[in-house]
């Protein structure tokens, strides 16, 4: 092989080494992304299951569920609106236990709603059960990755995000 | 000492006792009083109910009513309508805790019974009364295996499980059991001991978010003042009468146009006559060239210069377009408030009646202002030396044409209301008198296969549910929070019934006469038709929308909504796949 030709196999090879490289760099990159969104629905499954859970069994859920229904949630994150908050007390334990749920599957709690849940409607202020719905964020996906994701954490493949909701089934 | 500790000790007693005596009667929740109630009917061994077919369903719904539950009135004695309120319990591991029947829970089954003419099956209720009772309608048989007594009688729950006992109650063989709890909202202040946290699922977030939603949108109002109450009361009230009287103007309408396409040619020409004066069209253009044209009979100029104030490039000039704009609009105002006054032809939609109805009126327009303007020249008169002769002279001529105007005045004012009230008429139904072919033909197929969910069997029946819906629109009276569903679901109801009446699908005494009369009539037969499907096609499916949206929220607001197609997401009712479990 003459030396241009040897240059230009050299070239070509370095060329395809990088490629592949390249392809196992966005491969792996991929595969944590997909993990970390699994890793946020689970997270956000455990969230919206707990709160459901916590909300219904409330001391004061009859309270919480007529406020509710005349349009004061439990509002979390997201623009809520002062106006349509229930009271902070009646709240608070519902937030706690987000908090501990999320801090437990090692998410972040983006938005957390306590409604009523609409089966339960009446015309009379009655009380009825209560649904939540809850959005988290996975930490990222993957190590190393801050260089990639930096500043741009709201992107779904650096910050993947996850909704969930759940209610009682009767 | 000894004296103050044997009083005290005495009044302890008497506290404990006064208190165990009221705890006893405090304790007695809703449930136990249900349970009681049922087991009173089982102690009594005699039937104290009225002669009913479904002595079960009575006796579980009055006993729920006895311990408190808000059960609807005209619900009481239909199985159907009682489960409607209820929610299957999930049998995944018995424990009470997780769903298991408990104290006053019932259980709906089917009971079959051999019959002369094959098996006979009823659905039937029976209550929960204890961890592993119930209370069932039947027959019990005696030692010596003869039946014994048709009554309430307390068995296993294990009954409805996989066939009857066998033993106990021969006659009773029940299918198809579930375990269902009445919706706790409906217990007093929903103090019902027995609610657990539950079981949670997970739901689409789609859904959630649509049904939250659709929630957040539509709070419930929470102002329960007196003056709320009363001010949506006469809110829905009036909905509920404009919409009927805007159904029997439609009623109307088809009823004359029908009449007219039997009359033949008379009615021909008079529905094509209709059809003119009810053609509806922009009077902006009309209006705006008798402006142009009055413009031009006073100054083809003056009417340039109008034309030119009023165009908006013109006026974009940045002096000549202002001073443009000042001179040629005001004259473009003037002449056009006067073609407004003077031929009562205005901007925007209108149509040949009203045309017809304003140059009819001319006259009597015109002699008002002609007197008008007399008396103010005889006024000005007063202050000038040469207006009094003008004055005189207007007010001679204006008198003098005064007496015919009123004449003509007088004449033409029932024309004139007629008018109006026929141009409101072909407001409300265009369809009606604008298309002059055969609608009805057209639509009708459509129409027929359409079961109606109301069908009143007989004459006593209808008059029961007619004093049952009474009964219960009269008992808002002191449920104030149910009187808007109240009135919007009797509405619904009334509706239906009457839409199913006219449409010879429901029957009664009413319209059975109704119909052997119209059979000798097959033409007004034919509109009698046509208004129940209208009925049907209009008023039955907004007053259905806003029953439904009154019972998940109080006020007006709900029923405006419902109006405008915002209902609330569908809700996947669980029970079926409960059911299945």
């Amino acid at each position: 092989v003459r030396r241009p030709q040897r240059g230009a196999v050299s070239l070509l090879m370095a060329l395809l080494a990088s490629m592949l490289a390249l392809a196992f760099g966005i491969a792996v990159f991929l595969g944590a992304a997909r993990g970390a969104e699994e890793h946020a629905q689970s997270g956000a499954d455990a969230v919206a299951h707990a709160v459901a859970l916590r909300a219904n069994a409330l001391d004061r859920r009859d309270e919480l569920s007529i406020e509710a229904q005349a349009g004061r949630w439990c509002t979390q994150g997201g623009e809520a609106d002062p106006a349509a908050e229930a009271d902070g007390e009646l709240c608070t334990p519902l937030f706690d236990e987000a908090a501990r749920i999320a801090a437990a599957n090692d998410v972040e709690l983006v938005t957390v709603v306590v409604g009523p849940d609409t089966r339960d409607l009446h015309a009379a202020p009655v009380p009825g059960r209560l649904a939540v719905l809850v959005v988290v964020a996975a930490a990222g996906p993957a190590a190393g990755s801050p260089q990639l994701c930096g500043r741009s954490d709201a992107t779904p493949l650096c910050r993947p995000e996850a909704a969930s909701a759940a209610e009682l089934v009767w | 000492v000894r004296r103050l500790l044997v009083s005290a000790a005495a009044t302890l007693v008497a506290l404990g006792m006064v208190g165990a005596g009221t705890t006893a009667a405090a304790a007695m929740t809703g449930r136990e009083h249900a349970v009681a109630c049922m087991r009173a009917h089982v102690a009594d061994g005699r039937v104290t109910l009225p002669d009913t077919q479904s002595p079960d369903v009575e006796a579980v719904s009055r006993c729920l009513d006895e311990g408190g539950a808000r059960l609807p009135v005209r619900e009481a004695r239909d199985v159907h309508a009682l489960e409607m309120h209820c929610s299957a319990l999930p049998r995944a591991s018995g424990l009470p805790e997780d769903g298991a029947p408990g104290d006053a829970d019932v259980v709906f089954y089917t009971d079959s019974v051999p019959g002369a003419g094959g098996e006979l099956s009823r659905r039937r209720v029976a209550m929960v009364v204890g961890e592993d009772e119930a209370i069932v309608w039947s027959m019990s048989r005696s030692r010596d295996g003869a039946f014994d007594r048709l009554g309430f009688h307390v068995v296993r729950l294990g009954v409805f499980g996989t066939g009857g006992s066998g033993t106990v109650l021969d006659p009773l063989h029940p299918r198809d059991a579930v375990f269902e709890r009445l919706d706790p909202a409906l217990w007093p202040g929903s103090t019902d001991f027995r609610r657990s946290p539950g079981r949670v699922a997970l739901v689409r977030t789609d859904e959630m978010a649509a049904r939250l939603g659709w929630a957040a949108d539509h709070p419930r109002d929470a102002d329960t003042t007196f003056w709320h109450q009363a001010t949506t009361f006469f809110a829905l009230t009036g909905f509920l009468l404009s919409g009927l009287i805007s159904g029997l103007v439609d009623a109307a309408i088809d009823l004359l146009r029908i009449i007219c396409e039997h009359l033949g040619p008379v009615g021909a020409a008079a529905l094509a006559l209709a059809s003119i004066l009810g053609r509806h069209f922009d009077g902006t253009w009309l209006h705006r060239g008798l402006t142009v044209l009055l413009l031009a009979l006073i100054d083809p100029w003056l009417a340039i210069l109008a034309i030119a104030g009023t165009l908006p490039p013109v006026r974009a000039i940045p002096v000549l377009g202002w001073l443009l704009g000042i001179t040629g609009g005001t004259a473009w105002s003037i002449a056009s408030f006067l073609i407004s006054a003077g031929l009562g032809i205005d901007e925007g939609e209108t149509s040949v009646l009203s045309l017809a109805g304003a140059i009819a009126t001319l006259p009597f327009v015109w002699a008002r202002g002609g007197a008008l303007l007399g008396r103010l020249a005889a006024l000005g008169g007063r202050l000038t030396p040469w207006a009094p002769a003008v004055g005189r002279g207007w007010t001679a001529l204006t008198l003098r044409f005064r007496p015919a105007a009123a004449v003509v005045y007088r004449g033409l004012r029932p024309v004139t209301e007629a008018g109006a009230v026929a141009d409101e008429l072909v407001g409300l139904a265009p369809s009606s008198l604008l298309d002059a072919g055969r609608w009805l033909d057209r639509v009708r197929p459509g129409w027929d296969g359409i079961d109606l969910p109301v069908s009143v069997g007989s004459r006593a029946a209808a008059l029961r549910s007619g004093a049952l819906h009474a009964a219960d629109l009269f008992s808002s009276s002191w449920r104030p929070g149910q009187r808007s569903g109240a009135l919007a679901t009797q509405g619904a109801h009334l509706s239906r019934w009457l839409a199913a009446g006219l449409r010879r699908r429901g029957h009664g005494w009413p319209f059975d006469r109704l119909h052997r009369w119209l059979g000798r009539r097959p033409s007004w037969a034919n509109a009698v038709d046509a208004a129940g499907n209208r009925l049907q096609h209009r008023a039955v499916p907004v007053l259905d929308e806003a029953a439904r949206a009154a019972r998940f929220h109080q006020g007006a607001a709900a029923v405006g909504d419902a109006l405008n197609g915002q209902a609330p997401p569908p809700i996947p009712d669980p029970r079926p796949r409960l059911r299945s479990w």
